[in-house]
């Protein structure tokens, strides 16, 4: 059998075994390594396997994963996260939609001091869920408004995905890190129209609350102050030049703790818990990552993401085209792969035939990490979700599914917009040279 | 729900990948400290951040396996738990097991051929051969623990805990 | 059959596009019908350190592989990192190659076919803040270090190594974890290291050993003619040939610098050399107490030394 046929074959066992609600691990592990063997043998697919594993397990970048579910555990185990949405109720949960609405904002705002969308997600997804559970908002728009606002996480820097873009397309980082300025305000207006139209037509709930009164306004602006100080503190340090991604990740986390020891409300049983639960979610995101990993030298030795650029020769007249064609395939490949993993596979071939039709690599880098991003919501295999379902095992997936709906639309949209008007992205890293 | 299996094992394996989460976090700050104070850093703080937090990563596999908290598509379970919810649990719980021993095999001959290997790692000059050796025992514990998240899987065929 | 040619690199990075690609390419064609390389750029099938167990199991059939990412793997080509061993590819290709014609890295590279043994040009310091002149200027400094020897010799000069990897090295020099970096003047157009460490010290500190390997039992497979072919495209001239790819870029990237005007260059005196020459002294010494074997080391250090006019 040609190994492209193998490719595809094992494209679809995956999805198979996914749906057979065999862990996400384990499908693409067992396809990755299986496929791998048949292609280049049992012993060559062991040491892919070994070094897969060894790989993934002493990535650099991948340690700011546990960091930041730390912090958000630790975080929420403080209290911190449960204040931080009371004030947001207080002051803007009497509009319709008002918690949801400060999830996407909350989201952005860790999203600016982490470079990873599942861990955006999994804080957010410990923070905001209970909270909008509680409040009565409907599991759909919840869970929705949580795993859409964790892919701002890579969208807003630091992005670990754009650096890697940038690498690998030889690419300013610093024009990247600008041009994701309009796209950013794009996507959270789009979020937030996400939010309301449901609302507006009866689809979600999100029953509203009277006003509070002032002293209660007052009150809850005063415990807006420790979040934001934190928050204030790691992002000064990030944006001054004071510390790296990474260094940002192990700080945020040492100073959530600090402040739970020093102002008293982490107890030892917080520590505890939030300790146990880090562990936990990390065993088994590490385990997707390898997974994940193997998934895609199968997929690499088979040569399917070569044949696929096949499809663009003849049509490089037509840049128009060309971008809708990758559009198509990276929603195709978004249903199922890994985001950063996508983006290795596909940014190598794709840049040379951008390239080819003459479209301009920065504006490239942000379509695709903006469509890469939404394979992240997008079922069957969306790793956010999965993070989501991970930290709330109640939720259900038809609930997830439903619930990312229109922010999947709003996109869309946001793809179509930039497409329409490119300058969105590249006015101002153009003035800022 | 937590920790039912063998409360104490799964505890001290979650503390020790804890532990080694707090470590990697005590060393990066360590590192930046000293760097804006007294412009020193700590020698290999990069690889020693990598390699605590993913050892960190790797202990808490075996609980992960054992309490089945695997990161799963639940679909059909959820539409129709009566019909599938026990037939796909046992999939599941069976493939984790060929998973698992998949993972200790591979890593477990590979720590093998490098035995006697002058090998080190990049930065910080730990042999490699104990690395590997490390990661295929740990990998093979959760070999083990899969297996008990299987025998919990069967032992609840008759109903409901 | 199609044979796998792994590159840590991207496709459009100088390794994978002008080396590797430029070899296949002209191989290719002389190959017996069926028989083709093709190029697996951009880590698709492992990371840069784990290359050379990928071809050593056959999983890709040629690699790149830089020695000193396993350290205690490939010790005697290491040599070419002691400071003033290697000026020029070129330089520390001829040294690499001799020492292998003479059998002394036979052991080292015993489980591959060896296609091209050759070296990085010696490494220019790219500053954030200052110009770096005499060693003393380094005193107290953050380097990133190519290297885990990278790092003693930054000891001997009161400076400090860390390990960034080659992607993160922008971020790291613009957040002053590092004041600065050794590297080649490609990596600094590539990575626009211009933009955060404008300031290019143009001296030679150390460099890094090259191989691209092949696996031997892959090799062993081909017909006759195949092997004739390869053999033919393999050894100290295709490593000449690289070498003088590697030194014709490395000199055109400094001149457009030069032209450009935007970053400062500082080039060094005899006085100024001999300087550091007299701080790096004891770097020889350092090299061989770092080595598992220190009498075969100390051979090699010797012959290399001659061979680097030292
Ligand atoms: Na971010
Ligand atoms: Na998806």
């Amino acid at each position: 059998m040609s190994g492209l046929a193998l490719g595809g074959i094992g494209f679809v066992a995956a999805i198979l075994m996914i749906f057979l609600e065999i862990p996400v691990a384990v499908a693409l592990g067992l396809v990755g390594l299986g496929g791998a063997a048949m292609i280049i043998g049992v012993s060559g697919a062991m040491t892919i396997g070994a070094t897969t594993i060894w790989d993934s397990l002493t990535n650099y970048t991948l340690t700011m994963l546990p960091l930041f579910v730390m912090m958000g555990n630790m975080a929420a185990q403080c209290g911190l996260s449960t204040k931080l949405y009371q004030s947001m109720s207080v002051l803007i949960g009497h509009r319709r939609g008002g918690l949801a609405l400060a999830t996407i904002g909350a989201s952005a705002g860790f999203g600016m001091i982490s470079g990873s969308s599942l861990a955006t997600t999994a804080t957010m997804g410990r923070i905001a869920l209970p909270e909008m559970q509680v409040a009565g908002y409907s599991r759909a728009l919840s869970a929705g408004s949580v795993a859409a606002g964790g892919t701002l996480g890579i969208l807003i820097p630091p992005s670990t995905v754009l650096v890697i873009y940038a690498f690998i397309a030889e690419q300013s980082i610093r024009s990247l890190l600008l041009a994701t300025a309009g796209p950013i305000v794009l996507a959270v207006s789009l979020y937030c129209l996400a939010i309301w139209v449901p609302i507006w037509l009866g689809i979600s709930s999100a029953p509203s609350r009277s006003r509070a009164n002032g002293a209660e306004r007052r009150a809850a602006i005063r415990e807006l102050v420790p979040p934001l100080g934190i928050f204030g503190l790691i992002m000064g340090g990030l944006y001054s030049g004071l510390f790296t991604a990474n260094e940002t990740a192990a700080i945020g986390a040492a100073v959530v703790l600090a402040y739970g020891v020093f102002s008293r409300r982490l107890s030892w049983k917080g520590f505890f818990d939030a300790s146990m639960d880090t562990a936990l979610t990390c065993g088994a995101l590490y385990l997707v990552l390898i997974g994940a990993n193997l998934f895609n030298f199968f997929l690499a030795l088979s040569g399917l993401p070569f044949s696929l650029t096949g499809l663009f020769a003849g049509i490089l007249d037509q840049p128009l085209l060309v971008i809708l064609l990758m559009l198509a395939i990276y929603l195709i490949l978004g249903t199922l792969m890994d985001s950063l993993a996508m983006l290795l596979l596909t940014v190598p071939l794709f840049v040379p035939v951008a390239q080819a039709a003459g479209i301009d690599l920065i504006w490239f880098g942000i379509f695709a990490v903006m469509v890469v991003e939404m394979g992240l919501i997008t079922p069957p295999v969306g790793m956010n979700l999965f993070v989501l379902k991970t930290t709330n095992p109640e939720l259900q997936m038809m609930d997830l599914w439903r619930g990312v709906t229109p922010f999947v639309m709003a996109d869309l949209v946001r793809v179509a917009i930039i497409i329409a008007i490119p300058a969105i992205v590249t006015w101002l890293p153009r003035i800022a040279i | 729900m937590m920790l039912k299996t063998n409360p104490l094992i799964s505890i001290a394996l979650l503390s020790a990948a804890a532990g080694c989460f707090l470590l990697g976090i005590g060393v990066t700050v360590t590192d930046v400290v000293l760097r804006k104070v007294a412009g020193i850093n700590v020698p290999g703080a990069i690889e020693l951040t990598s390699f605590s937090i993913g050892f960190g990563a790797l202990l808490s596999m075996p609980v992960c396996y054992a309490l089945r908290s695997h990161v799963t598509a639940k679909l059909l379970s959820e539409l129709k738990p009566g019909l599938f919810l026990k037939p796909l649990g046992r999939v599941g719980a069976v493939t984790s097991v060929i998973f698992a021993a998949v993972l200790v095999w591979i890593m477990g001959e590979n720590a093998i051929s490098k035995f006697g290997s002058p090998q080190t790692s990049a930065d910080l000059g730990l042999p490699m051969p104990v690395l590997l050796s490390v990661t295929a025992i740990t990998l093979g514990a959760a070999f083990f623990a899969a297996c008990v998240g299987l025998w919990l899987e069967w032992r609840r065929a008759g109903g409901w805990e | 059959r199609e044979m796998r040619v792994s590159s840590f690199e991207p496709p459009q990075g100088f390794y994978s596009s002008k080396i590797l690609q430029a070899w296949i390419d002209e191989i290719n064609p002389k190959l017996s019908e069926g028989n083709a390389f093709k190029l697996y750029p951009g880590s698709m099938l492992g990371a840069p350190p784990a290359q050379a167990e990928l071809v050593k199991a056959g999983v890709a059939d040629v690699a790149l592989v830089v020695p000193t990412y396993t350290p205690g793997l490939f010790p005697n080509s290491g040599v070419v990192e002691l400071p003033g061993m290697v000026t020029t590819s070129a330089g520390g290709t001829n040294i690499l190659n001799t020492l292998a014609e003479e059998g002394a890295l036979d052991k080292e590279y015993a489980d591959y076919k060896i296609v091209a043994l050759f070296t990085t040009p010696g490494y220019r310091f790219f500053m954030t803040g200052k110009a770096v002149t005499a060693p003393g200027d380094l005193s107290g400094l953050k380097l990133r270090s190519p290297s885990k020897f990278g790092s003693t010799l930054f000891d001997l000069v009161g400076a400090s190594g860390v390990s960034v990897p080659a992607p993160q090295v922008y971020e790291n020099l613009e957040r002053g974890v590092v004041q600065g970096a050794v590297w080649v003047m490609d990596a600094y157009r590539t990575f626009r290291l211009n933009e955060v460490a404008p300031y290019v010290t143009d001296t030679r500190f150390t460099a890094q050993p090259m191989a691209i390997l092949m696996n031997k039992a892959a090799y062993e497979s081909l017909s006759d003619a195949d092997r004739a072919v390869l053999d033919d495209m393999t050894g100290r001239a295709t490593a000449e040939w690289i070498a003088g790819v590697v030194d014709a870029t490395d000199a055109e990237i400094e001149a457009a610098f030069r032209a450009d005007g935007k970053v400062t260059f500082t080039d060094l005196d005899a006085d100024t050399q001999a300087k550091w020459d007299a701080a790096l002294a004891d770097a020889p010494a350092k090299w061989l107490a770092e080595q598992a074997d220190p009498a075969v080391a100390e051979a090699v250090l010797i012959r290399a030394g001659e061979l680097g006019g030292k």
